[in-house]
């Protein structure tokens, strides 16, 4: 008899756990679609707050200097998939604290476009850089591959460091489903004076929801 | 290959991916150049060893009349050590070198190769002796102004200064120390009369270092190596006969005393003609005393 006394406590206990779990969750704004697993909340549909971000992984821009100043441009394709109504954007920076190609072997730089995404600049010898077409200073190209050619046309800029404000290279106001790509074309320029390595340097991409 | 990357299970509003950018900067090699022997000069017949530039890593290709000669790779610091056999007569060595990024063709040079010394008769006749005698394998010296000391070759990355000895200096030693100093760290070679006799171990900007010589004209070559260049100067040298040919046979001794200190576990070089001797001491019959 004792037992079952208290049995029906925690029992009790249990119940009002329960209810005022329920009463915090009612806190958010009643939707009009009543469909489990259905609904929006703020700029996100049920269950689709998050976004993916897509990229080739790794970009090649191989150089073969001749006299003068040889080119090489080549592109990375980043796709974003948000079911955000408000969007997302699409920044870049470099990932470390220097912005420059290092030299694999033996060291030497690359150095960064002096050019900026608001005001970008023709490459010039023994520099890189990237640009996306149509935003922000870069014009509307558009740009193609190119290798070990001239100088291009085109302009470039350097990649802010992480340390720095990233600039921004896609940005969209409603849901991004299907993917939405993004093409960032990367350019490289040597002359005979840089020696024979391999040059790396660390692009991210950060997608936000708007 | 792509990378994803989701958040969508976290439900995160922002997400970071990265991306790799490398850019593979494939230099041309340079044009190679056969430093030693220099072009023109007189070698003796046989194994000749020729050192010269090439960007580091390529193939370099040499050529004797025309013929496939020699495949070696040029080393990290952008020079090379090959061995070709000439016989006598005059040879045009031609130099190439090919790399993954191009290739490139150097300037051949004209050799004059001389028949080795044949070695004095030990009595009775010989019908394969010429009747007459044997030419002279030495080096005749071009004509040149001696040159003032510190005597230099320079490039855009690395000076060599020849301290000692001054061109065109005579000597009635066996040998020279040639003395000198470079720019930039480097590797220092020496050959006389086309043969390498010697050279540094490690890199450094000052040297020094023993050669024999031949007797009369002696043609030395000192090479640097280093800073990604490779230059040389060209030295002449005769070894003058000493006043008394038969010493050796008349009382002078066969040996030599030399100045100098050393301790036990050091390496001493001794060069007796063309040939080098690496000694190391031993302390033989020290023993502790209570």
């Amino acid at each position: 008899m004792v037992h079952t006394i208290t049995l029906s406590r925690r029992l009790k206990t249990l119940i009002v756990v329960l209810a005022a779990i329920g009463v915090c969750a009612s806190g958010a704004p009643a939707q009009a679609d009543n469909t489990y697993g259905s609904g929006t909340y703020g700029s996100c549909t049920y269950n689709s707050c998050g976004i993916s971000l897509t990229s080739g992984g790794n970009v090649s821009v191989n150089v073969t200097p001749a006299a003068g100043v040889t080119c090489t441009l080549s592109s990375d394709t980043v796709s974003v998939l948000t079911d955000s109504s408000t969007g997302y954007t699409l920044q870049i920076t470099d990932t470390d604290t220097t912005n420059d190609l290092t030299g694999a072997v033996h060291g030497g730089t690359i150095a960064a476009a002096a050019g900026t995404a608001a005001s970008p600049l023709a490459l010039t010898a023994n520099t890189w850089g990237y640009r996306v077409d149509g935003m922000n200073g870069f014009g509307a190209g558009p740009t193609s591959a190119e290798s070990n050619g001239a100088i291009p046309a085109a302009t470039f800029a350097g990649l802010p460091l992480i340390s720095g404000q990233p600039d921004t290279i896609a940005s969209t106001t409603t849901a991004a489903d299907p993917a939405i790509t993004t093409t960032v074309w990367y350019g490289v320029c040597a002359n005979t004076n840089l020696v024979t390595d391999t040059y790396i340097g660390s692009v991210t991409y950060t997608a936000l929801v708007n | 290959m792509f990378a994803i990357f989701f958040s969508t299970l976290l439900s995160l509003p922002l997400l970071f991916g990265s991306v790799t950018v490398r850019s593979y900067i494939c230099q041309p090699p340079d044009k190679p150049a056969i430093a030693s022997p220099a072009d023109g000069s007189r070698i003796t017949a046989g194994t000749v060893d020729f050192t010269g530039s090439a960007t580091a890593s390529s193939q370099v290709a040499l050529t004797v009349d025309g013929q496939a000669a020699a495949q070696v790779t040029a080393d990290q610091f952008n020079t090379f050590q090959a061995q070709l056999t000439l016989t006598a007569g005059h040879h045009s060595v031609g130099i190439a070198s090919t790399s993954p990024c191009g290739d490139a063709t150097g300037d051949s040079l004209s050799l004059t190769a001389t028949a080795p010394p044949v070695p004095p008769s030990s009595g009775g006749s010989n019908q394969n002796q010429p009747s007459s005698p044997p030419k002279p394998i030495l080096t005749p010296r071009p004509p040149s102004a001696t040159l003032p000391p510190g005597q230099m070759s320079a490039s855009g990355k690395l000076v060599l200064t020849i301290i000692s000895p001054l061109d065109g200096a005579t000597t009635k030693n066996a040998f020279v120390f040639v003395r000198g100093t470079t720019s930039a760290l480097a590797k220092v070679q020496i050959a006389v009369n086309g043969t390498v006799v010697a050279q540094t171990l490690l890199p450094d900007t000052s040297f020094g270092l023993s050669a024999p010589l031949e007797l009369h004209d002696n043609t030395i070559t000192v090479s640097a190596a280093g800073n990604n260049t490779l230059i040389s100067v060209t030295l002449h040298i005769t070894r003058l006969p000493t006043a008394n040919p038969s010493a050796s046979h008349s009382g002078v001794p066969w040996w030599r005393t030399l100045p100098g200190i050393v301790t036990a576990g050091t390496s001493i070089i001794v060069v007796l003609g063309l040939t080098v001797w690496f000694i190391r001491l031993r302390l033989v019959g020290a023993s502790k005393h209570s």
